[in-house]
C-alpha cells in the first residue's frame, strides 16, 4: 500500500514536472495594453480627429521563431489609448472619428496604421535585449476628406531580458517601450513634419469634397 | 523527553538560521568621488536616480539596481527624498524616454529653458538628476557539480565557484545650473561558491547589493558634505 502511494506520488510529481516544462517552453503570446502618460508638449495649432480603423485596433502580429514556436504580440488593444492621449495633449481640439462621420468643426483628420512590425529575441541577436520595431504610417486628410499627404513614423523599443522574470514580460516591455517611443516622436515632431508644417503655414486649406466613388476612410 | 526534543528542534532551527545568515561569500568594494560644484539639499528637495538607456548596450544598468540606489537614498537616516524612476519618467513624458533623454549637460540646459519642463521640475521639487551607468557581470567561473536521482535517494557531489564584478558610475546633474555637480563610482568584487556533498550549500557573494549600498551611501554623503 505504501509502495503504491509512493509510486503514485512519483508519477504525479513526474507529470507535474513535464507540465511545468511544457508551460515554460510555450511561446509567449503578449498583449500591449496600458494607460499611457500625457505628453508635456506645447499644443500644435490644429484641431484634428483620429480615424482608427479596425485593422489598427485589432492589430496582432506573429513571428515564427525556429521550427515550432510562434510568438504573438497583440498591439491593437493599446492603439485607442495611445491616440486618445496624443489627441488630447498635442492638438488644440480633437475627436475620434467614426466610419462615415465628418466633423466640419475640425481642420481635418489623421489616419494612423501600422505598416510594419518586427521583433527580435536575445537568441537571434546574441544580445541581452528583446527589441521591437514598429513603422506607423499616417495619412492626413482635410475637412472634406481629401488626402493632403502621408508620412512614416518609425518607433523602437527594447527591454533587457534579465530585468524581467519571463520572456513574455520582456517582450511586452519592449513593445510598450516602442509604443511610448512612437508617442514621444509624434508629440515632439508633429508640427515639424514637412507636409504638416506647410499645411499649417498655408492656413490649413481644404479642397472641394471628393466624389462619392472615391474610397476614403469616411466612406469606409 | 518532550522538552529536550523541542529544545533540539529549536536548536536545529537556530543553527539553520545562523548558517543561512552567514552563508555569504566575501565581497570587497571601493568608492571614488569627484566634486565639481558645491551641493545642497533641503527637506523639500527631491532627487531622481535614472539608468542611462539611450542605446542598446551590454553595459546597460539593471532596473533593480537603479531602484535599489533610489530606495537606499530615501531610507537612510537624514534620507534624501528620491522619486521612483518610472514615476519621474511618466511625469516628464516624453522628455526622458530613451530617444529623447538628455545625454549631455548641453541638452539639459536646453531642456530647463523650456518653461513647461521647468514647471514640472518645480512641481516635484527636483534639485538633482543622478544618472547611473554600469552593470554587474560574471567574470569567472569554475568547478563541476553532478547530481543524481534514484528511487528513494537523490544527491549531488562537486564544487562550483564563480566571481562577479560590479562597476557603476553615478553622474549628478544640478537642475538649477544645468551643470555636472560631481561623479561617483562604486566597484565591488566577490566570489561565490557552492560545495555539494549530497546537499549543495550555496555561499553567495551579494556583489550587486554591496555596490548599491556603497553607492547610495556615497551619494548621500556627497550631498551632506556640500563643499
Amino acid at each position: 500500500m505504501t509502495n503504491l502511494n509512493f509510486q503514485t506520488i512519483i508519477l504525479r510529481g513526474f507529470l507535474c514536472l513535464i507540465g511545468l516544462i511544457c508551460l515554460g517552453c510555450a511561446a509567449p503570446n503578449v498583449e500591449i495594453s496600458s494607460k499611457f502618460p500625457t505628453p508635456n508638449v506645447r499644443k500644435a495649432p490644429v484641431s484634428l480627429s483620429f480615424y482608427l480603423s479596425e485593422d489598427l485596433t485589432n492589430y496582432m502580429y506573429s513571428q515564427k521563431m525556429g521550427k515550432r514556436s510562434e510568438w504573438k504580440i497583440d498591439l491593437g488593444a493599446a492603439q485607442q489609448s495611445m491616440f486618445m492621449t496624443l489627441g488630447e495633449s498635442v492638438f488644440e481640439n480633437y475627436s475620434l472619428a467614426q466610419p462615415g462621420e465628418s466633423n466640419n468643426s475640425l481642420d481635418g483628420m489623421l489616419e494612423p496604421k501600422i505598416a510594419e512590425i518586427q521583433f527580435s529575441i536575445p537568441k537571434q541577436t546574441r544580445t541581452d535585449y528583446f527589441e521591437v520595431w514598429i513603422r506607423y504610417h499616417f495619412k492626413l486628410y482635410d475637412k472634406n476628406a481629401n488626402l493632403i499627404g502621408e508620412w512614416d513614423l518609425p518607433a523602437y523599443g527594447k527591454a533587457k531580458a534579465q530585468d524581467y522574470p519571463s520572456d513574455g514580460m520582456a517582450l511586452q516591455a519592449a513593445g510598450l517601450s516602442a509604443c511610448r517611443d512612437a508617442m514621444a516622436f509624434f508629440s515632439l515632431n508633429f508640427t515639424r513634419v514637412p507636409l504638416v508644417k506647410s499645411w499649417i503655414q498655408a492656413g490649413k486649406p481644404s479642397s472641394a469634397p471628393p466624389k462619392p466613388t472615391q474610397n476614403s476612410p469616411e466612406t469606409a | 523527553m518532550n522538552i529536550s526534543s523541542a529544545n533540539i528542534q529549536i536548536g536545529l532551527r537556530l543553527c539553520t538560521l545562523f548558517i543561512g545568515i552567514n552563508l555569504t561569500g566575501c565581497v570587497t568594494s571601493t568608492v571614488q568621488e569627484i566634486r565639481e560644484t558645491p551641493t545642497s539639499v533641503s527637506g523639500t528637495d527631491t532627487v531622481v536616480v535614472l539608468g542611462k538607456r539611450d542605446r542598446p548596450s551590454s553595459q546597460e544598468t539593471e532596473l533593480d539596481f537603479v531602484g535599489c540606489v533610489s530606495e537606499n537614498l530615501s531610507s537612510r537616516k537624514n534620507g534624501i527624498r528620491s522619486i521612483p524612476e518610472s514615476q519621474f519618467i511618466d511625469h516628464l513624458f516624453p522628455w526622458f524616454e530613451p530617444r529623447t533623454a538628455p545625454t549631455r549637460t548641453d541638452n539639459l540646459v536646453r531642456l530647463i529653458s523650456e518653461p513647461l519642463i521647468t514647471q514640472k521640475f518645480k512641481e516635484i521639487g527636483l534639485k538633482y538628476l543622478i544618472w547611473i551607468e554600469g552593470n554587474t557581470e560574471r567574470t569567472d567561473s569554475g568547478g563541476s557539480l553532478t547530481c543524481g536521482v534514484a528511487p528513494g535517494a537523490a544527491g549531488c557531489f562537486g564544487f562550483l565557484t564563480w566571481e562577479n564584478d560590479s562597476a557603476y558610475e553615478a553622474t549628478i546633474w544640478d537642475i538649477e545650473t544645468g551643470k555636472t555637480a560631481g561623479r561617483l563610482s562604486s566597484e565591488a568584487t566577490g566570489t561565490s561558491f557552492m560545495p555539494a556533498i549530497v546537499v549543495p550549500i550555496p555561499f553567495i557573494a551579494r556583489v550587486k547589493n554591496k555596490a548599491c549600498t556603497s553607492l547610495a551611501k556615497q551619494i548621500s554623503s556627497f550631498f551632506q558634505n556640500s563643499s
